[in-house]
């Protein structure tokens, strides 16, 4: 990534940070933020699944839990998600290769 | 048996006495299992003590250095290791009851590397149930009962590495073994008032340690002072092709010289805490301002902005999800003794594959924007917690928020700063990082302070540690009489 490149991925870095803190309240304290309806569905799907897989071993409690995590995974979702990415950027896993040891 | 004051000491002098022969390893180590055995259970330190395998250990080394073969700075000095790595034939419980049982026929490659240098393992230090691995509310969640601080014994060492924190500030070793994830190691150094290090990413073996993320997981020492820290990570250091995401030869060994940095050039940060005791601020300055004193010069700096800490808990939480899957899907996970561990699997698989690779794509930008930092400073400084150690709530087995005994409350302000906690950024990003006592409370708790510094320049981070503590002695001070 050249010098001038960096700068130009900063910038919108810092664009994108301020555009994540604006919609909601979560980063300040005051409370999480409100999900979307598109979020919202997203979390009651992914709520169906785990008891649809795992029902039977939770109680009312840990149903309500898991439906709280959920949406706190969501909102860390949200924030990655809009994360302003380029097509290049690479994700930071990778094949390692094993070279031959003659 | 030695006095207290000969068990407190760090291991650069245990080595040297050893070395002379004016110590006896065996009497050192006899010393500190009478020590372990007294004051241990009343702290919760230990998930087992290896008495016998330190005797051995013990008696091998002393044999060894009267015949004049003595191997190097941790030749017959006692450690203890998390209960997270393997030790043959002794129980490895990853501080959780559905692996109460379990042990290993194999050593840990770190645990291989200790014996080849010729130390002497104690015992295996009790830790938050897999290392926090599914999540945790507070200090309660562990097999061996919740670890104390020898501070305050009201109060918790933090975690994961709670019991290895807890041995190392109470004299019961001179060192323990600690694994960091994103935290584990810097937040129980803090609360304990002892010298801790994460070293880079890939630089010691993690093979027979338990996994939480492989992306993430590292293990280092907990001790006296940045030198020790130096001492052993130039022991246990080193590439193996066991681990995959070991370093190459080349790059993972540590060769530590305990040299001086002429004018290191520090970064403090100014936008990594959302809310600092104003007393920890002030012995956070006192401490740079010594560092200035000794000739280092100190800037102000910001971490730029980003979803470090989000990024870090999706990784750990969606590897977590794939490296506990067993256990998940038995059901087993409704025997661990923390209610946001019992569900907090089942959550995690619902993540998705194209949401991990955003994640880690996210993570490489990051890691890029912080190395930057690194054209400017040798280190950045920060405290090594946003609080001093906060007291063990009730064991009601309620769950609360996670992590949350690591958090502090947020400010009704902005900016809000908690994506930029210091253990995510260097966490997420593989960077080592050192943590060292600079002060104490009015309630005579510690404060700490954090050096991070480049990838793999784990040397700068220790040598401005080191500098701090060649002009303080609060890494000397020790807890009140237990």
């Amino acid at each position: 990534m050249s010098r001038r490149d960096f700068g130009r991925r900063v910038a919108l870095f810092a664009a994108a940070g301020a555009a994540q803190r604006n919609p909601g309240a979560a980063q300040d304290g005051r409370g999480p933020t409100p999900l979307d309806a598109a979020e919202q569905a997203e979390v009651d799907a992914k709520y169906a699944n785990v008891i649809r897989k795992y029902g039977d071993r939770l109680s009312d409690e840990q149903r309500s839990r898991v439906r709280e995590v959920l949406g706190r995974h969501q909102r860390m979702l949200r924030r990655v998600r809009t994360f302003a990415l380029d097509n290049s950027d690479s994700p930071a896993t990778g094949l390692r290769l094993y070279p031959r040891k003659d | 048996m030695v006095g207290e004051d000969i068990l407190y000491l760090p291991i650069r002098e245990l080595g040297s006495r050893i070395r002379k022969r004016t110590l006896s390893p065996m009497e050192l180590a006899e010393s500190y299992i009478e020590r372990s055995r007294r004051l241990g259970p009343k702290l919760n330190a230990y998930a087992t003590l290896t008495t016998e395998l330190a005797l051995e250990q013990a008696r091998a080394a002393e044999k060894e250095i009267a015949a004049g073969r003595y191997r190097g700075p941790l030749h017959g000095i006692p450690y203890a290791a998390k209960d997270l790595v393997a030790v043959k034939g002794y129980p490895t419980t990853w501080g959780a009851p559905p692996f109460a049982e379990q042990k290993f026929d194999y050593n840990a490659t770190v645990v291989e590397k200790l014996n080849r240098a010729g130390a002497v393992l104690l015992g295996k230090a009790a830790m938050i149930e897999l290392a926090g691995g599914l999540g945790y509310s507070n200090g309660h969640a562990s097999l061996t009962g919740p670890s104390r601080n020898p501070w305050n014994a009201e109060c918790w060492t933090c975690g994961s590495s709670s019991g290895s924190g807890a041995i190392v500030a109470a004299g019961l070793a001179p060192w323990a073994l600690g694994s960091d994830t994103r935290g584990s190691i810097m937040c129980p150094t803090t609360w304990c008032g002892v010298s801790g290090m994460r070293p880079s990413f890939g630089r010691v073996s993690r093979h027979g340690a338990m996994t939480i993320a492989w992306s993430m997981d590292k293990l280092g020492p907990m001790a006296r002072s940045a030198d020790d820290c130096g001492l052993i990570l130039s022991v246990i250091a080193g590439h193996d092709p066991k681990d995959h995401d070991s370093l190459p030869s080349g790059l993972a060994e540590f060769s530590y010289a305990a040299g001086n940095r002429k004018r290191l050039r520090i970064g403090r940060l100014t936008n990594v805490w959302n809310e600092l005791d104003p007393a920890m601020e002030t012995a956070i300055d006192q401490s740079l301002k010594a560092l200035e004193k000794n000739g280092a010069q100190i800037s102000d700096t910001q971490i730029p902005d980003g979803p470090f800490q989000d990024a870090a808990e999706l990784t750990i939480l969606i590897e977590a999800a794939s490296a506990f899957q067993q256990m998940i899907q038995s059901g087993s996970c409704a025997k661990l003794k923390d209610p946001l561990g019992q569900i907090n699997g089942y959550v995690s698989q619902e993540f998705t594959a194209s949401d991990y690779i955003q994640v880690q794509r996210v993570r490489t930008f990051l890691q890029r924007a912080v190395d930057k930092l690194f054209d400017r400073f040798d280190v950045i400084a920060a405290a090594g917690s946003s609080t001093t150690a906060r007291r063990l709530p009730p064991a009601t087995g309620a769950a609360t928020r996670p992590t949350a005994a690591r958090q502090a409350p947020l400010a009704e302000r902005r900016p809000d700063n908690t994506q930029r906690a210091p253990d995510a950024v260097s966490s997420l990003c593989g960077l080592p990082a050192i943590g060292v006592p600079c002060g104490f409370s009015k309630d005579n708790l510690p404060y700490g302070i954090q050096f991070i510094a480049r990838a793999l320049d784990d040397e700068a981070a220790i040598a401005a540690a080191r500098s701090l503590q060649l002009v303080t002695d609060w890494h000397k001070k020790r807890p009140p009489a237990l």
